[in-house]
This record gives structure tokens, C-alpha cells and sequence, in this order.
């Protein structure tokens, strides 16, 4: 008997933990077939990449915990991204990382103000009006740029403080992941032991009785899109810094890996469940497996297949998991 | 009524938008004058080289007797086809299409020219009848002066890696064609990895560079990357490790390539003179209008080689 109910759990975990197994045996896989995975330079790679993304995913793990999605975050990061680095030269570095934080809050909090004016409550209708915003946040970004990439001029200035950001490392962790856990910390105490915290998860559970339970519902989702907006101004800040050059359409595509890196994390689509540590590891998971498939050779038409695949068997395993639960 | 003050909001924000634009993105009416009308309609405007291609339509417009506007094709298919049939209805002379499908836009090409209107296709090629003309660079002919330039700085041979250009993209495509082809006759030539990004975005170039420089290490002598803003990325992962002495090519020849010439050790770009595409263009398109006989439908225009001992003769564009 009690074997059966060990088999029985090892089956109910690896159902519910589909994906995490599957890149799990797919990094196993790699460290055979090529030795150079599992070597510090490998993981300080993997660090790095995990470094802009994580950031939009912790904000927008908020957002879809509350019941909402946020497509704006892609045009938010061709926004900052743009803005920062121009102002590096007249104002200065630290300044200029300011302003990009301060736009990040600024689009985030327009986000929630179109939102609660429009009574737009339902994740589908948050969903056309963020990307309206996205759409715009972009058009900014290029008539602010006229449609040029903005770049580090190497030879004429120091940047030390900005590409410190997305290149350097203490020790051997590098800075951006130093941000990361910073960040992560505030938003799990948030999460996990203060009042919004709560009130972000009844938002998204049941917004109607939420509300009737006394829960600011319009506060929370001012304070979700700001969070939202704001990590996505420092995952800008990170990726520019990285990469060293900002193009007003730099953005596009990071929305919907972060929405992935959220679901493959186990957080509830519709809302009311979910964790920024669950959204760790699902972020951890997407560069994981990019990371691995590069090594391995696999082409870029297969690596879509592949994400586009997980995207639809973690939605699926999601809605299996919410419907079980409701009976 | 909340989602009508919502709707205003938006419509109030776009309007603000379309106010303070004007730029690239804007579509302007043809102005009065007696010269011929000419209708640039890029792939998408938010294109850095298409927004610079359309400045200078209007910067020598008045040399070749145009009046210049533009319609955006918005990355899409459709809107490009639309954007063509509304400049046949506006009374466009000459319509200059970057395609972002070259055999889907063939209808609404066709229609366009089989009423009167001069059809050319700006930096890609076409084939005959679905244009009156095109103007490009052979990017087949990239892959030719990588390889060149590889021999020059490594005689006896090297190994390297490739960095494509958007998946499934044309450019894309003939930057590795023609590679893949000037590779046939130099087997001392290793190339031990081809990788293309889902769109061209640095960012994805640098991961991919990343990987490969993992995977290959010391290995790696040059790294072909099909656009100069991937090879910022490719030279950062570079620099990462440590391996500031590959020799580094990027192709587009913007204001990127020429910082990257001068600051990383052996860094040379295949330049595309967005400029000179340009103005060849509207030197055609008049020749077509006058049904002269010296008009051909191929022009291919030739690359500019920016290396450190070439680059101040040319002026670094704006894009």
C-alpha cells in the first residue's frame, strides 16, 4: 500500500512538474554531450543572460498574481533603454539610470490609471490596453530616437558605472544578478508579509469579492502596474547596459517571455496564486533551455517550436491543475 | 461611459503623438510644383536604415525633380499591399517599395505598374516583371568579402562561427548563401557554427556569441555577424572572455560600424550606402518616366568596405 502511494506521488509530482523535469533532464543531456556546460564560465554566461529578463518576469508576476497581464513592458524597455543612454552624456550616469527608473513608474502608472478609468478589471481587456500602450510607449522611443539606435561611444567616454551593471562581477557573481536578489528580496517580503501582498492575491482571485471583503482593489492595481513598470525601467537598465546599444524596438518579444518565464514558473494564469520564487525558476528554466540548445547545435526554427510548445503545455498543465482543484 | 473616457484618453494620446512626430514615421502629402511624385513605401519605418533611406529621398529629391512622401508598410504584408494601392490612388508617378515580402506584394505591384505608375524595389532584389526596376547591394556578394577578408589576415586558413541575420529573413538568407558558396573554394576556411536570432536584436546576437563562445573557445578566429548592431552584442561576449584579438565582420556600414572600427582591434563592416541606393533609385525611376532606353531593371550597387584604413573616406550615417 504504501508503495502504491509513493508511486502514485512520484506520478502526481512529475505531472505537475512536467516541464521543470523535462529541462532538468534536457541540462543532464547537455552536460554529456557538451562538457563546457557545467563550467563557471557557462554559468557566469547563464547569469548574465538571466539578468534583463528576470526583472520584467518579478514585475510581471505581480501583475498576472492580481489577475491582470502587462503587454506594455515591451515598449517600456525600448523606452527606457533609449532615453538612459542618451542622457548618459549631458547628465551623467547615475542620473540618467534615475530618469530611467522614473519613466519605468511613470508608463507603469499610466498602465493602472487607463486601466481604473476605463474599468478595463478583466485580464482580456487589460490585455488590449497595455498593448495599445506598448505600441505607444514605442512610437516615443522612435520619435524620440528617429527610428536610430542609440550606442555607447567607447572611444570618446567612460562608462564604467553603466556597463558595470550588465558586465562586471563581484567575485563570481556578476552585478546584474546582485540587483536581482535585491529586488527579489523586497518583492517576496511584499508578497509574503505585508498587507498589498495579500490584497494582490484576493485581487486576483475573486476582484467582486475582494472588493466587497474591504480590499483596496483600484490601490492594488495602481501599486502592481507601478512594480511592474519599474522592473521593467531596471530590466531596460540591464539589458542596455549589457548589450551596450538601445534601439527603440529593443523591447519587442520580452513581454511574452515573461509572461512564459511566469507560467512555467507555476503561477496561476488567471490569478490569485502564484510567487516571484516560482517565477525564478521558470526564468531560470527559459535560459536554461536556450542556453542548453545553443550547445547542443539545435537550430533557431526548432528552438521556437520548442518555446512556443512549452508555452502551450504549461497553459494546459495550468488549466488541468485549476480545474482539478475546483472539483 | 468608462470606456468611452478610456477610448478619448487614447485617442487624446495619439493625436499628441501624431503632433509632436513629423519624423520618420510620418506620412507627408505631396506638395505642389510640376515635379513628378514619389512614394517611398519602406518595409517598416521604424527600420533605423529605412528611416535614414527615406531622409535621403527628401535630402536629393529636388536634384532628380521629385516630390517625396512616404507610407509605411508596418512590418506587415498587408499594410504594405494597402499602402501601395493607396499611393496608385493618390496619383503617385513613382512608388519605391522595401519589401518585407518580396513575392506577396507581387499582386499589388503588378496592378501598380500596369497603371502607369514606376515601380522600384529599394535594397533587395526582385525578379523581372514583379518591378519595373530594383536597386541593391548583392548581399550574396557579403559572403565574398568575408571570406577575402579572412584570407587577408589569416593566409593559411582559420576557424570561426556565423551569426545570421533574422530567421528566415531574405537578407538573411543571401548573407549565408552567399558565404556558404565563396566557402566552397577555401576549405582551409572552417566555419564551426551557424546560429540565427529570432529578430535583429543585439541582445539575442550577444547570447548566441555567448554559447558559442563557450562551446568553441579559443577556437574561434572571426566571427561573420550579418549586421553591425549584432556585432556590438558579439563583441561584448568577446571582450567577456577575453578574446579581443578575433577578427570581427558586421554588414549595414551605420554610425555603430564605424565606432566598432576604431575601437575593437580588427573589426571591418560591409557598408550598404543607404545613400547612394537612394539616389540611384530616383536616377532610375526618371529614366523609366522617360522611357529611355539605357534604364535596366537589375542595378546592383556596390559595397563599401569600412576598415581601419578605409573609414575616413566615408561620412558615418546618421542611422
Amino acid at each position: 500500500m504504501n508503495k502504491k502511494i509513493t508511486t502514485q506521488s512520484i506520478i502526481a509530482f512529475a505531472r505537475n512538474n512536467l516541464i521543470i523535469l523535462g529541462i532538468f533532464i534536457l541540462a543532464i543531456i547537455t552536460s554529456f554531450v557538451e562538457p563546457n556546460f557545467l563550467t563557471v564560465g557557462n554559468l557566469q554566461n547563464i547569469m548574465r543572460q538571466f539578468g534583463p529578463l528576470i526583472m520584467l518576469s518579478l514585475g510581471m508576476t505581480f501583475i498576472i498574481m492580481g489577475g491582470f497581464i502587462d503587454l506594455s513592458v515591451g515598449g517600456i524597455i525600448s523606452l527606457v533603454a533609449v532615453v538612459t543612454v542618451s542622457l548618459i552624456d549631458p547628465i551623467g550616469q547615475v542620473a540618467a539610470l534615475m530618469v530611467g527608473v522614473v519613466i519605468g513608474l511613470i508608463c507603469g502608472l499610466l498602465n493602472s490609471f487607463l486601466i481604473i478609468k476605463g474599468g478595463a478589471f478583466k485580464q482580456s481587456e487589460a490585455l488590449f490596453l497595455t498593448y495599445g500602450m506598448s505600441v505607444v510607449f514605442t512610437a516615443v522611443a522612435l520619435i524620440y530616437t528617429a527610428a536610430a539606435p542609440v550606442f555607447l561611444t567607447y572611444s570618446k567616454t567612460d562608462y564604467s558605472i553603466f556597463t558595470a551593471i550588465g558586465e562586471r562581477f563581484v567575485g563570481p557573481v556578476s552585478v546584474s544578478f546582485i540587483i536581482f536578489l535585491v529586488c527579489l528580496l523586497i518583492l517576496y517580503i511584499i508578497e509574503s508579509r505585508t498587507h498589498i501582498g495579500r490584497s494582490i492575491c484576493l485581487t486576483g482571485g475573486n476582484m467582486t469579492a475582494a472588493r466587497l471583503a474591504g480590499i483596496p482593489t483600484e490601490k492594488t492595481i495602481v501599486f502592481i502596474y507601478a512594480v511592474s513598470g519599474i522592473m521593467a525601467a531596471i530590466g531596460a537598465v540591464v539589458l542596455a547596459s549589457r548589450v551596450t546599444i538601445a534601439s527603440p524596438i529593443m523591447g519587442k518579444g520580452y513581454e511574452t517571455q515573461a509572461i512564459l518565464a511566469v507560467v512555467v514558473g507555476g503561477t496561476a494564469l488567471l490569478g490569485g496564486k502564484g510567487s516571484v520564487l516560482r517565477t525564478v525558476i521558470g526564468t531560470l528554466l527559459i535560459i536554461m533551455m536556450s542556453n542548453c540548445l545553443n550547445l547542443l547545435g539545435v537550430t533557431t526554427y526548432i528552438q521556437y517550436m520548442l518555446r512556443g510548445a512549452i508555452l502551450i503545455l504549461a497553459i494546459w498543465l495550468d488549466n488541468r491543475k485549476q480545474y482539478s482543484e475546483g472539483n | 461611459m468608462n470606456k468611452f473616457k478610456l477610448l478619448s484618453i487614447l485617442m487624446l494620446i495619439a493625436v499628441m503623438l501624431s503632433a509632436c512626430g513629423g519624423g520618420a514615421a510620418a506620412t507627408e502629402a505631396p506638395a505642389e510644383g510640376g515635379n513628378n511624385t514619389l512614394v517611398f513605401i519602406p518595409g517598416s519605418a521604424s527600420n533605423p536604415s529605412q528611416a535614414f533611406g527615406f531622409k535621403m529621398f527628401q535630402k536629393h529629391a529636388a536634384e532628380y525633380n521629385f516630390d517625396v512622401s512616404m507610407l509605411d508598410g508596418k512590418a506587415d504584408v498587408a499594410e504594405q499591399t494597402k499602402a501601395i494601392n493607396n499611393a496608385v490612388a493618390q496619383g503617385a508617378d513613382v512608388i519605391i517599395v522595401n519589401p518585407n515580402d518580396a513575392l506577396a506584394i507581387v499582386p499589388a505591384m503588378k496592378a501598380a505598374q500596369e497603371a502607369g505608375v514606376v515601380v522600384g524595389i529599394f535594397m533587395a532584389a526582385a525578379a523581372p516583371g514583379d518591378s519595373t526596376f530594383f536597386v541593391a547591394v548583392d548581399d550574396k556578394q557579403a559572403g565574398g568579402v568575408v571570406v577575402q577578408g579572412i584570407l587577408d589576415l589569416f593566409p593559411d586558413g582559420a576557424t570561426g562561427v556565423e551569426i545570421g541575420g533574422q530567421a528566415g529573413h531574405p537578407a538573411a538568407i543571401d548573407r549565408h548563401d552567399g558565404f556558404t558558396t565563396a566557402l566552397a573554394d577555401h576549405p582551409e576556411i572552417k566555419v564551426l557554427d551557424y546560429q540565427n536570432p529570432q529578430q535583429w536584436d543585439a541582445a539575442m546576437a550577444q547570447a548566441i556569441a555567448e554559447d558559442m563562445v563557450t562551446k568553441y573557445g579559443d577556437e574561434i578566429q572571426f566571427v561573420f555577424c550579418h549586421w553591425d548592431n549584432g556585432a556590438t552584442g558579439v563583441i561584448n561576449a568577446l571582450k567577456a572572455a577575453g578574446m579581443e584579438d578575433v577578427l570581427v565582420f558586421g554588414v549595414d556600414g551605420n554610425a555603430v560600424a564605424f565606432e566598432q572600427v576604431q575601437s575593437w582591434k580588427n573589426y571591418n563592416s560591409i557598408g550598404q550606402n543607404v545613400e547612394t541606393i537612394a539616389m540611384k533609385s530616383m536616377e532610375i525611376a526618371n529614366l523609366f518616366l522617360a522611357k529611355d532606353a539605357s534604364a535596366k531593371f537589375d542595378n546592383i550597387v556596390p559595397f563599401d568596405l569600412i576598415t581601419k584604413d578605409t573609414f575616413g573616406n566615408f561620412t558615418p550615417p546618421e542611422w
